[in-house]
C-alpha cells in the first residue's frame, strides 16, 4: 500500500450533511463507512482555481466504464480532459457508480410525492454555498458504495448497499481541488443506504514522497496532451455574467479539421481478399453495405487495433481485443 | 483481382500514416490501405473461429 503523510484533516458528517473543502496536489482524500457502514456518499470536485473545471463522471465512464475500480482515475470534463484523482484504494463491497447522477427534490417529489425529501443536490449546494458557488455548480456525482446496474433494457436498477463498517476510498489529488464529499440524502427510503441514513468519516493525508511521485507519473501520462485545453486555449473565454443569451453577430465558428478532405483510393484486392471482404460484409462484422464501406471499415479497425494507447483498448471492437 | 474504391479523410489518412511508419510501408494509400485490410483478416478469422 501507498504510504502518505501525516493526516490533517478529520471529520465526521453526520446524515444528511457534507462537506466542500480543498484537497490540494498530492494528498489524499479517505472517505470511510462509519457505523454499519451502506452509506452511500456523493462526491463532487472542482479545480481550486478555475471552478469551471471539474469532476466528471461522463469523461471518466467513457475511459474506466460504468463502475471505475481501484487503479483507475477520475477526469475533469471536455476539453480540460485532465485526470483529477487517482483511485488509490477502493474494497470490493464499494461499488463506485457513474449511472446515478445525483438525486434531487424533484427526484423524490416525482416518485413518491415528498414535499421536500433530504437530496444530494440540495447538500452538495449546501456545502459548495461556502466558496460562493450556486446549484447550478453541482455536478452529476461520482457515487461511492451505490449499487446500480443496467438491466437487459439498458434501464439502471439499484441494489442494497454492500458497504461495510470501515471500508475506505482513497482519492489521490493530482491538482489542488476542492473536493466535496456528502452524505447521499436517498438512502432511507431507496435501497442506496439500507433504509438507513448514516454518518461517513473523511479524512485528508498530506503528501507523501510516494503519492507525489504518483502524481508526477500521471502528470507525464496522462496531463500532458496537447488536446487538453487551457483557458488560454478557449476562443470565447470570458465567463458570462448574465443569464440570457444573445447572438455574437460577428462570431464565427471555426469547426476542426474542417473541411475533411476526402480523397478516393483504389485498392487492389486478389480475389481471395474480394471474398473475404464479401464474407465480412454477410456477416455482419462491420458496418457498411458498399465494398467501400467495408473495405474502409477493416482498414480503420486494424489501425485501431495498431494505434490505440495502452488503457484505451475500448476504441477496438470487443471480439478482436486480445 | 478486383479494384475497389473507398475514399479516407484527412483524419483517416493520419491513421494510415502512422501504420505506414510503424510498418515501413510506401507511399501509395492503396498499398497501405490493403494491408490494413489484411491485418484485420488476420485478426477477424481466430475471432470468427470463437463464434
Amino acid at each position: 500500500m501507498t504510504a502518505y503523510g501525516p493526516m490533517r484533516h478529520d471529520e465526521v458528517l453526520p446524515p444528511v450533511t457534507g462537506r466542500a473543502l480543498p484537497v490540494y496536489r498530492g494528498e489524499v482524500l479517505r472517505i470511510i463507512q462509519e457505523e454499519e457502514g451502506g452509506q452511500c456518499v456523493d462526491f463532487n470536485a472542482f479545480n481550486l482555481y478555475d471552478y469551471k473545471e471539474r469532476l466528471d463522471v461522463g469523461r471518466t465512464r467513457a475511459y474506466h466504464g460504468m463502475f471505475p475500480k481501484k487503479g483507475d482515475n477520475i477526469y475533469t470534463q471536455s476539453p480540460r480532459d485532465r485526470v483529477m484523482f487517482a483511485i488509490l484504494e477502493m474494497p470490493e463491497t464499494c461499488k463506485a457508480e457513474t449511472l446515478g447522477a445525483r438525486c434531487n427534490a424533484t427526484l423524490f417529489e416525482r416518485t413518491l410525492g415528498f414535499d421536500l425529501h433530504t437530496n444530494c443536490q440540495d447538500t452538495l449546494a449546501e456545502a459548495i454555498g461556502e466558496y460562493d458557488l450556486t446549484p447550478d455548480d453541482v455536478h452529476d456525482s461520482f457515487n461511492l458504495w451505490m449499487n446500480t446496474d443496467v438491466d437487459s433494457s439498458g434501464r439502471m436498477t439499484l441494489g442494497p448497499n454492500t458497504g461495510r463498517q470501515g471500508d475506505y476510498v482513497d482519492l489521490l489529488a493530482i491538482f489542488d481541488t476542492l473536493s466535496v464529499p456528502i452524505v447521499c440524502g436517498s438512502g432511507d427510503v431507496f435501497t442506496t443506504s439500507n433504509f438507513r441514513l448514516k454518518s461517513i468519516r473523511f479524512q485528508v493525508f498530506e503528501p507523501s514522497e510516494e503519492t507525489l511521485a504518483i502524481v508526477e507519473r500521471i502528470e507525464r501520462d496522462f496531463n500532458s496532451r496537447r488536446n487538453q485545453r487551457k483557458v488560454s486555449d478557449f476562443r470565447v473565454s470570458r465567463i458570462k455574467a448574465d443569464r440570457e443569451l444573445r447572438r455574437n453577430e460577428s462570431y464565427e465558428p471555426r469547426f476542426p479539421n474542417f473541411p475533411l478532405d476526402p480523397r478516393p483510393v483504389l485498392v487492389e484486392l486478389d480475389d481471395e481478399e474480394y471474398e473475404q471482404l464479401e464474407e465480412i460484409r454477410a456477416l455482419g462484422l462491420l458496418p457498411g453495405r458498399t465494398d467501400a464501406d467495408v473495405l474502409r471499415s477493416a482498414v480503420m479497425t486494424a489501425c485501431l487495433m495498431e494505434a490505440a494507447e495502452k488503457g484505451f483498448e475500448f476504441v477496438i471492437p470487443a471480439a478482436l481485443r486480445e | 483481382m478486383k479494384t475497389v474504391e473507398t475514399e479516407f479523410n484527412r483524419q483517416q489518412r493520419q491513421l494510415l500514416d502512422k501504420l505506414r511508419a510503424k510498418h515501413g510501408l510506401g507511399p501509395d494509400d492503396a498499398e497501405v490501405a490493403r494491408f490494413a485490410f489484411r491485418r484485420y483478416v488476420k485478426a477477424f478469422l481466430p475471432a470468427k473461429e470463437k463464434v
